[in-house]
């Protein structure tokens, strides 16, 4: 097999202006002007690329990584810097680009074949494996402006898939599809993988990119903050967004409440405050709440949520058959101790006072977050249960 | 003009499918299907043939004038339509140019292939035409597609900076259909170019779609080339403006995904 593609990025900058409306600031522009509306999506970006080597990269929206990954791909040119690449490359930057909507199934994979650089004769020796990817036999004949979303996703990888590019850049693409499609995008990424091509891969969800990345950059406003093995990059990126969300705490405390949550913290069995946890380990949440007359019984609450805004788990002293008596004006702190079996993310918890007949004192949504990192197994799932299997 | 050659034989395939979709996307969900293609030529020939010889004045040049307004048609159909599609191809493939690579001017000229193709089959009524007024062939037709050539080199040069500029300014669109009617009107399509004086003459043969158009008719109907300066004239200008046009294109597609 010859290896010789590759990719070599070299202090790549790209700058985009922010308003381009008027006549003026189009020109501008063109003509590379300087104007406070310029900004850096890109700054300063330098590495290399060989055979076999697979990128993630990671960072907020707006952080660069799409931008990256269309200079990569040479939709847009680089401002400054070279980038050098070799080799083909086949991009999903979004899947289903190239499709012409009044034109089957079938007259669409050669159409999007062919946008991708493969010759008639390519298409049609792999035409068969591309309908048998995407699953779409019986509805290679419809125009696929009757298609559904599904099926457009499942079209397009699988046309990209058999294109048989010495590089692939991947840009959240797999997360349309259904939850088995996704694995079997995943499954064709691994096998890139092993037939030594080099894989770029975008992704919020932070297990796709420890999973299936050797190396990862983390982007933030265009530069890259962290680079290295990507389960430690994926791990620098949960603790900057928890400092990133810690600045955005809500200070809504002007209501006129008889109690109220005013802080959350998080500790470990050690008595460790920290915010960042690994999967199965103690995870003691500490509400802390302020009274401004006395209260009996009243209900104390958490909801665990994911990025997705997903309830993950949910729990209150009602619920725990706990009487929580009288509590007298002042402050009072509330701990649970949760065994926690998440896995990679970053969660949210929004505490809740309620009176005894379950009418709410005070709620604050997403009010703190804390991250997991799950250093044993790397999974696209939220949980990570401590399981015991038996083979009979 | 090489790379321009050889990125179009490079990306053949792409180029090819595209045009292909165009083509197909037309007739899709129509009862006539492609036969639609055959529909604009005969009904232009018919409207010819029954309503222009009830015009007076015709000068001997332009005898049989069905003859003579079918071939500025012909032409001027081929020009018209390759630029009203070009133009504003770029913006209408934005999601393809911000997500996938390929050299852009490809979206350029699949989108003229199309109005070609109507062209080859104006060719068959064009036949039909010699044929009913007994006009013959001759030697000179070899000069033809040289001519085509030629002239095809000035519609892409004008598409591609139109197509280019259209990115930056969607009003470069707007403004076709107008500046294509002025067009129209100011170029001898319906009427003589040697019936042409006054003070705007010089302006007016600075046109170079009357060279061609003049050529064309000169060559098929008489067999002789009736301005040949004004036919050089239009051979520069066209390699000129593609030169031009092309140039122009590839640097703006340098920023091109940035302002679409």
């Amino acid at each position: 097999m010859k290896e010789n593609y590759g990719i070599e990025v070299k202090n790549v900058s790209k700058v985009f202006r922010k308003n381009l409306r008027s006549f003026r600031s189009m020109a501008g522009f063109l003509l590379k002007q300087d104007s406070p509306d310029n900004f850096y999506a890109l700054n300063d970006i330098s590495f290399t690329l060989k055979p076999g080597d697979t990128l993630g990269i990671v960072g907020k929206n707006g952080s660069g990584k799409s931008t990256l990954l269309k200079v990569l791909a040479n939709i847009t040119k680089a401002t400054s810097g070279s980038v050098k690449v070799k080799g083909k490359i086949a991009s999903l930057i979004e899947l289903g680009a190239g499709f012409h909507q009044e034109l089957t199934g079938r007259e669409n994979i050669y159409l999007y074949g062919s946008i991708l650089g493969m010759s008639k004769k390519e298409i049609t020796e792999n035409f068969d494996k591309i309908v048998e990817f995407a699953e779409l036999r019986e509805w290679l004949d419809t125009p696929i402006k009757f298609y559904s979303s599904g099926m457009f996703v499942r079209l397009g990888f699988a046309i990209v898939a058999y294109s048989n590019p010495d590089i692939l850049l991947i840009d959240e693409a797999i997360a349309v599809g259904d939850e088995q499609f996704q694995q079997k995008c995943l499954n064709k990424i691994d096998e890139f993988k092993k037939e030594k091509k080099i894989i770029v891969l975008v992704s919020h969800t932070h297990d796709v990119i420890s999973m299936h990345t050797d190396k990862a950059i983390l982007l933030n406003h265009g530069k890259v903050t962290a680079e290295g093995m990507s389960e430690k990059v994926v791990e620098k990126y949960i603790y900057q967004t928890i400092i990133d969300e810690e600045k955005k705490i809500n200070n809504n405390t002007t209501e006129n409440k008889i109690a109220e949550v005013i802080g959350i913290k998080f500790f470990d069995e050690k008595k460790q405050e920290k915010e960042v946890f690994e999967t199965g380990e103690l995870l003691n949440i500490k509400i802390e709440c302020e009274f401004k007359e006395r209260t009996i019984d009243p209900i104390f609450g958490i909801i665990i949520s994911n990025k997705l805004n997903n309830n993950i788990y949910a729990l209150n002293t009602l619920h725990k058959k706990i009487k929580t008596g009288s509590i007298k004006k002042g402050k009072v702190n509330i701990n649970f101790y949760i065994k926690n079996y998440l896995s990679s993310g970053i969660y949210n918890v929004s505490p809740a006072i309620a009176t005894t007949n379950q009418n709410n004192i005070d709620w604050k949504g997403n009010m703190q977050s804390f991250g997991i990192i799950n250093r044993k197994f790397s999974s696209n799932a939220i949980a990570d249960f401590d399981t015991k299997i038996t083979i009979n | 003009m090489f790379q321009f050659f050889r990125d179009l034989y490079k990306y053949r395939e792409l180029l090819f499918a595209l045009s292909r979709s165009y083509i197909k996307a037309r007739y899709k969900q129509t009862i006539l299907g492609v036969g639609w293609a055959i529909v604009q030529p005969v009904v232009l020939m018919l409207t010819i043939i029954f309503v222009f010889p009830l015009i007076a004045n015709i000068s001997p040049d332009m005898k049989p004038y069905s003859l003579f307004v079918f071939i500025g048609f012909w032409i001027w159909t081929l020009f018209s339509n390759s630029l009203s599609f070009a133009i504003p191809n770029l913006v209408q493939n934005t999601a393809l140019l911000r997500k996938v690579y390929f050299p852009r001017e490809i979206l350029v000229v699949a989108a003229i292939i199309p109005s070609l193709l109507d062209f080859a089959i104006g060719i068959l009524v064009l036949f039909i035409f010699m044929f009913h007024f007994g006009v013959p062939f001759n030697i000179d037709f070899l000069l033809l597609p040289f001519l085509l050539v030629i002239f095809m080199f000035f519609t892409l040069g004008i598409s591609l900076l139109g197509a280019v500029a259209n990115v930056a300014f969607r009003d470069v669109a707007k403004f076709l259909p107008i500046a294509l009617q002025i067009l129209f009107f100011a170029t001898p399509i319906i009427y003589s170019f040697n019936n042409v004086n006054g003070a705007y003459v010089k302006l007016y043969k600075a046109n170079p779609l009357t060279g061609v158009i003049d050529g064309f008719r000169s060559i098929i109907m008489r067999g002789t080339i009736d301005n040949p300066k004004t036919l050089v004239y239009a051979l520069i200008v066209s390699i000129v403006v593609f030169y031009t046009g092309y140039f122009i294109f590839k640097k703006g597609e340098q920023v091109m995904a940035d302002i679409i």
